[in-house]
This record gives structure tokens, sequence and C-alpha cells, in this order.
């Protein structure tokens, strides 16, 4: 009952604040109050909760209800930060959109449901683009948005009936999986950006989405991966040489991504697009637990899942509050940023912390083991090549914060804590003024015009007026009008305090904390589902163990999964987490 | 005996050839619903009553959503290059192979949805090739119709809720498209909210920092007493709006309780307390006193 509920919050948060939106604080309001609901109904998941709908059963699992928790506080973190920085209207209905659809992918013990609903949960990724749509890059964005949706839903439903179907009429069965890997490995790639098909994310970065971004590169791919990843051991765990060819492509592909992106990264100097190619370098990494095709590379895979999500909602909000605090957001005008926003350079590090960690850490452990498992053994260096690149525009950045400000960021207040310097009154003498008063409205003319410097800074309120008048400010000010100012004042740093938030949480994550070590060798119900399939061509995958291993169950007794052959107790499984009796498909 | 799959799949042949080559947009509008609404019941046995409903209704949202974007008049087809009869031709080859063919043996489901799901397919291609928002949202959707018949035929019927969610996605993909469509509108609303941005100065930390710290007293008393005309500021004073400010939106969402304009004696604290004469000593010459009238309310004269 706790996913029913979690997936009407969505449902109806996503309808309420698409109706809801001409009226501005309305939407917000309801778009808030849904993100926030949906939050607590992820965070209630109980892990072996299950339920009925539409003739397929749904099961939820402590890794799920922790995805989606990961998800839903990214959101509302983002939308609180946008409330500072500029509102992005249609985040919130997307990203309900996408939790809706994500949540069912992940709980379904239907392969092809899972699939599908993952296919949908891809769609709102056009509620972003089609905010530029009148826009030079308009035309191009829209072009290359649809295009990414044909190529992930027509490569999810045919990857559902390929994997699904043991009738093939091909000599080879390993053909037929081949095809599957290569189209499930494409939807992701595509959806996420790798690198040959980086145009529409490097489109998107330059049509000023800001926080936007965020769920078509973060969001969606993560969920996409995480389906993705269900197939990896159980199913294309077997020798051939069409699959080795296919991994090899994909190989190919995530090696330069990994390169390629922290290389687009350090030469751009928009911050928007460093943190695109960022986001695109680190989900090469998703590739690689693709390519690794082993049970041993699922829970380093998940950790690295919930640290990318709100590592990389984090850096997404850090870029959007440096822009809006500057007033710009080329590095070249941002020199200095750092003297006069050091929240903001500690919500970098963390960043950078959560995303990279150190020797030891389990984020640095996970994005190793995903090298080594997913490349040969004389491309390991890659692993130690894309933290040093990742490294290099992550100091860039900082190193840039640290020089001489610019004029532009000098003018800008940054996040120190600010007090307005209002004009103190004694309010006798305001008593004794009120006779004078009079004389003085007589003879002051109705509205005076003001220095050239005043003009811009009055323009809004006096445009909001419609008279053309110039505003008077208030002289007298109770300590309820101080705070009402200081509140507004200070709201650079309460967007850099809320991107340290956002950092914090995923550092903490990214270092096992929150018990996402333990969540992650849950695993979700569909690789349980995925684990109880036959191989096409009935293939047997030799050693290799076909279910996840969990620390423990993670699904109930109640979840009935697609009917499976006679398990075969295997030999415990040389997986990190803990070995538990596995079955072996492919009778 | 023919089965209704036949005729159904024949018609979702039809609705693709007509979305495909048809210009205007609500007749392409009217071919993709007969398609999404025959493509549901190109199956067999026929699923139950509640997802061919969904289907139906989400067939029938997401064409609302399409015919919506055409009504506007900007949303009209390309048409096909190559006319009704070329893709009518390429539309029976694919269907005619599809049934023929068998990658899958024995087939979960019917031969049909395997014949009309590749015919869709085919029919989609040169639309992805192109440039047209409107024409690609077209083949987005043949396209996932052809998937989801292919999945029907190779792997039988589909659970309610797989149905419920290839709804859902085409209308996702209908909003997407019609969201995407560039129109006239949109362009006008651009330029209108451009001119607006620009009139109203850009919302920006630090204008919203000066703005409240600016010593409102000092500015009055320093300026120049003339008429005050509507402000716009010189182009070289506006700076870059920034990426996420949106100056549309109202920027008091959070400041509950801010200061408002003055009242009427602030006049008089400004003029005394800001150095210099008078504001209006200074350029103009005060104007005559009005007489202290006040109304007659039918006392003493």
């Amino acid at each position: 009952m706790t996913l029913v509920a979690f997936l009407l919050i969505c449902v109806t948060g996503l309808l309420l604040t698409l109706l809801t939106q001409p009226y501005a604080r309305l939407s917000r309001l309801v778009a808030l109050a849904s993100l926030g609901g949906a939050l607590a109904a992820a965070l209630l998941m109980r892990p072996n909760d299950s339920a009925t709908l539409g003739e397929v059963q749904l099961a939820t699992t402590w890794f799920g209800g922790f995805f989606l928790s990961a998800l839903a506080a990214s959101s509302l973190l983002l939308c609180i930060v946008g409330l500072l920085t500029g509102w992005p209207e249609r985040l919130a209905p997307a990203a309900l959109a996408t939790m809706a659809g994500v949540g069912v992918a992940i709980s379904s013990t239907d392969p092809t449901v899972a699939l599908a609903a993952a296919a949908a949960a891809t769609a709102p990724a056009a509620l972003i683009a089609s905010r530029v749509r009148s826009t030079p890059l308009g035309t191009t964005v829209g072009v290359a948005e649809l295009r990414t949706l044909a190529l992930v839903v027509s490569a999810s439903l045919l990857a559902a009936v390929t994997i699904l179907n043991t009738n093939w009429n091909s000599d080879d069965p390993t053909f037929v999986l081949a095809l599957a890997f290569l189209v499930v490995a494409a939807a992701v790639a595509v959806r996420s950006g790798a690198v040959p098909f980086h145009v529409p994310a490097a489109l998107l970065s330059r049509s000023g989405e800001g926080l936007g971004l965020v769920l078509s590169l973060v969001w969606i791919p993560t969920g996409l991966g995480l389906v993705a990843l269900s197939w990896n051991a159980s199913i294309f765990g077997v020798p051939g040489d069409w699959l080795d060819r296919a991994v090899v492509a994909v190989q190919v592909v995530a090696v330069a991504t990994l390169v390629l992106g922290a290389v687009g990264a350090m030469l751009h100097d928009e911050i928007e697009e460093i943190v695109v190619y960022s986001i695109v370098q680190d989900a090469g990494f998703i590739l690689l637990a693709l390519t690794a095709r082993s049970a041993d590379a699922a829970q380093p895979a998940r950790l690295w899942l919930l640290a990318f999500v709100i590592a990389k909602s984090a850096l997404v909000a850090w870029a959007a509050t440096a822009s809006w605090a500057f007033e710009t957001s080329s590095l070249g005008d941002l020199r200095g940023w750092l003297r006069r926003s050091p929240i903001l350079g500690l919500a970098l590090v963390a960043i950078v912390a959560a995303t990279l960690g150190w020797p030891g850490s389990p984020v640095f452990e996970a994005r190793g083991t995903l090298v080594r498992l997913g490349l040969p053994d004389s491309l390991h260096f890659l692993g130690t090549a894309a933290i040093l690149l990742s490294l290099a525009y992550y100091v860039r950045l900082l190193a840039v914060g640290l020089l001489t400000p610019t004029e532009m960021v000098r003018r800008a207040g940054g996040d120190w804590p600010r007090w307005p310097r209002l004009p103190k009154v004694e309010d006798e003498e305001v008593e004794d003024e009120e006779v004078e008063n009079e004389e003085v409205e007589a003879a002051a003319p109705p509205a005076v015009a003001v220095p050239i410097n005043q003009a811009e800074l009055g323009a809004k309120r006096s445009t909001a007026r419609g008279d053309g008048r110039m505003p008077h400010r208030r002289p007298h000010f109770s300590i309820r009008h101080r705070l009402a100012v200081a509140w507004r004042l200070n709201r650079p740093l309460q967007a850099s305090l809320l991107v340290l938030a956002t950092a914090t949480i995923a550092a903490i994550v990214a270092f096992g904390g929150f018990g996402a070590s333990d969540a992650s060798q849950s695993g979700i119900t569909l690789d349980q589902a995925a684990a109880a399939l036959p191989n096409p061509g009935g293939l047997d995958n030799g050693d290799q163990p076909t279910a996840e291993p969990s620390a423990q169950p993670s699904v109930g007794p109640t979840l009935q999964l697609v009917p499976s052959p006679a398990p075969v107790a295997s030999p415990a499984p040389s997986a990190s987490a803990g070995a538990s009796p596995t079955t072996t498909a492919g009778e | 005996m023919l089965d209704a799959a036949v005729f159904a799949a024949v018609a979702v042949v039809l609705g693709g050839v007509v979305a495909v080559t048809a210009r205007d947009g609500r007749i392409v509008v009217l071919g993709l619903m007969l398609v999404a609404v025959a493509a549901s019941l190109v199956t067999s046995p026929l699923p139950g009553s509640l997802a061919v409903t969904a289907r139906i209704l989400g067939a029938m949202l997401a064409a609302y959503l399409l015919w919506a974007a055409a009504g506007s008049g900007t949303a009209d087809s390309a048409g096909s290059a190559i006319g009704l009869v070329a893709e009518g031709a390429v539309a029976t080859a694919a269907f005619a192979v599809g049934l023929a063919i068998t990658p899958v043996d024995p087939l979960a489901g019917p031969a049909e949805a395997q014949a009309a799901g590749l015919s869709l397919i085919a029919l989609a291609v040169v639309p992805l090739a192109g440039r047209d928002v409107f024409r690609m949202g077209v083949g987005v959707t043949l396209l996932t119709l052809g998937s989801s018949l292919l999945v029907v035929a190779w792997s039988g019927s589909a659970p309610a809720l797989e149905q419920l969610a290839l709804a859902a996605l085409l209308v996702g993909i209908a909003g997407a498209t019609s969201l995407l469509i560039p129109s006239s509108e949109a362009d006008e609303a651009t330029e209108v909210w451009a001119e607006g941005a620009n009139a109203a100065g850009p919302r920006t930390a630090s204008a919203i920092e000066t703005l409240e710290a600016t010593d409102w007293a000092a500015a009055d008393a320093a300026a120049p007493v003339e008429e005050s005309q509507p402000i716009r500021p010189a182009e070289s004073e506006r700076r870059p709006r920034p990426m996420t400010a949106d100056p549309l939106e109202p920027d008091d969402w959070l400041a509950w309780g801010a200061p408002e304009a003055e009242p009427r004696r602030d006049r008089a604290r400004i003029a005394r307390r800001a150095p210099g004469p008078r504001p209006a000593e200074t350029a103009k010459p005060v104007p005559k006193k009005r007489p202290h009238t006040r109304p007659n309310l039918g006392g003493k004269p």
C-alpha cells in the first residue's frame, strides 16, 4: 500500500501542478506539497510491501524505497532552490511523472511492464525541453528530444520482447542476446548523453534550462539504468561471440564518455556546459556497470547510482545558484566567486567528495570496481585517469574562484550574511511632524526622477505600480520589516545553504551513510524477476550467479515472481555483499 | 474465417498511411487516433475491457493533445515527399514481409500484429529522419505503436498494467510533441516576455539587494524635481539576465511582510533629513500652496 500511496501522490500532484500552472503561487505550493508528500511516502515505504495493479504484482524493496527517496529529496531540494534563484516551472510536474514511472518500473514483477514504464518515464523530459521551443535552439532541441524519446522507447520495448522470448529462429542465440544488450545499452547511452549522443545534452546546456537539466540528464537516465542493470548478470552473463562484440562496442562508448566528457568539461567556459559534461562523464560508469555483466558489479553500481543522483543534483543546483548570485555563468566573469561565496565553495568541495570519494571510501571503491569489472585489464588505468580528469575541472572551478574578483563578482553580494542598512529614525520626531507633513505633501511634486543608477533599481517597482512614479521607502522600519528585508537580502546565503545541504546529503550517501551501503545490496524487484527468467535460446550463463546476492531478503513472501525453473544450488558467489544461495537460470 | 485482429491490423496500416501522408494537421491526428485505437485490438484473444478502455482513452487523450496543437494552425504536416501511393506501397510491402517471416517460432500472438508492427515501423522511418517537429512526433508515435505490436506478436497479450503504461506513454509522446512544436503564439509571447524583462530590469541577487538597501531618502533628495517618466534603463545599463531568473515570476514569494510604499509622513522626513536643500527648492519653483479646503458637509460655510 505504501507504493500505491506513493504512486497516487505522484500522479495527483502531477495533474494538480499542471492544472494550476496559470496561478503561479498556487502551482508552487501544490508542487512543493506534492514533492514533500512523495518524499514522505518514499521514506515510509516498507521493504516487503506488495500490491496487485492491473494483473501485475508490484513489490517494494529496501533499495527501491531508498532510490525513490533520493529522487524525491533531490527534486524537493532543487525546487526550493528554484524558489530563490528562479522557479523552474515544469521541473516539479516532470519530476513527479518521472518518479511515478520509475516507481512502477523498479517495483514491477513483470519485465515487460517494467520496461514500458521506464520508457514512459522518459517522456517528461520534453516538458523541460519545451521551455526553449521559441528560441533559435528550440527546433533543434525539440527534434533532438523527440529522436531521443523514439530511440529509448523503441529500444526498451524491443529489449523487453527480445529478452523475454526464448523461441528465436536463430542458429546462434547469442546474436539475439547481443541485439538485446545493444538496444538496452543504447537506450541508456542516448538518454544519458554518452559521447556519441551528447549533442542533445550540449544543446540543453546552451538553452539556459538551469535546474531543469537535472531531470533529463540525471534522474531519467538513472531510473533507466537501474532497470537495465537488472538484466546485467542474469541474462547477459553468458559467453558468446556476438555478445562479446556488443560488449566491446559499449565499452568503446563508455571509455569515450569517461575521457571526452571530462575533456569537454575542461574546455568549456560556461558553468552549465561544464556541469553537463561532468554529468555525461560520470554517466559513463553506468555503461561500465552494463559491460561488467557480473553480479559483483550490482552492489557498486547501485551505490554509484544513488551517489550520482544526489551529487549531480547538487552540482546542477550549485551551477544555478552561482549563475544567479553573480549574474553570469561565464567562468571568465566568475573570477573570485569563492571569495564572495565561501559556502558555495564548501558545497562544491562536498560535491567533489561525493562524486570521487577517496581511497577506501565506498564511492571510490564502487567506481574502481566498475572500472575493474567493466573494462579489460589493459584499460584499468582509465579509472585513475577519470578521477584525475574530473579533479582537473573541479580544481579549475575552485581556482578561478580564488582569483581576484571581477567587477561583476565584486558587485554581487555573495553569500556572506548581511543586515539591511536602513536609516534610523526616532519615533518621537515622527509624532511631532504630522502637521508639517501636510505642507510638504502639498509642496512636493507627485513624483521625482532619480539618478541613472537608481533608475534601474526602481524600474521594477514603478512598472509594477503602473504609474511611472518612483517608489519611496518607508524610513521607519520595525523589527519585522527589518527581518523581512534581511530575509530578502540574504537570499544568496539561503540558496548557498540549500546547495550545501544537498551536497552534504550526497556526500553522506556516497560514503555509505543513511544505510545506503546496506540498501544497495538489496536490489530491486526486477532483479529477482529477471533472475528467474530463462535465457533466450536456453543458454546457461555458466558460473555467473544469476540472482543478485542480497544480504537480507528484500521481497516478502507475498511476492510471486515469474515461474522459474527448478532452483539448482550453486556455489556461493564471490560477491562482496555476502553470499546467499542463488538459482541458475537457463533450464 | 477472418479474425477481428485482421481488420484491426488493416485499420492500423491505413491509419498509419494517412498519418504520414496527410498535410492537414487534423487529418494527421485522426489517422494517428485510428492507429492507436486499432492497435489495441490487434491481439488474440482480445484483452479485458479495462485494458481496452485504458488504451482507447489514452489514444483519445493523445489525439486531443495533438489536435490542440494542430488547431493553432501551426502544426500542419509537411506530408510525404513520395506521395500517398508510394507510402501505401511501402506499408503494404512491410505488411507482407511481416506476414511471411517467422523470427519467433511459434508466434505467441497473431501474425497480423507482427505485420502491422513492421508496417508502422517502416512508415515511421522517414518522418524520424526529418526536422519537422510535428512530423517527428508522428514518427515517434508510429514507432512506439509498431514496437508495441511486435511485443504483442512475439510475447502474447499484455497485462492490463502494461496496457496502462502504453497508454501513458502515448499520451506522453503526444504531449511532448505538442509542447515542442514551435508556435507563432509562443514566439509572440517570447517577444512580450523579453520586452517585459527589459523594462522591468533584471531580477538578480544584487538588484534585489540594492533595491532593498537603497537609501531612498537621499535618492529622493538628490533627484531633480521633474515630471517623472516611465523609466527604462539604457542598453548599457542592463545587466545580463541570469539563466535562472524569470522576470514573469513575482519575486516576493518568500518575502512576506516586505515594506510597501511610503506613508504620507515619509515625505516630511525625507525632505528634512536629506542633506542639501529640499527637493522642491532645487529645480522647480514651489507651486502655490493649495488652500486647505475641507468638504462642506453641511455645517457652517
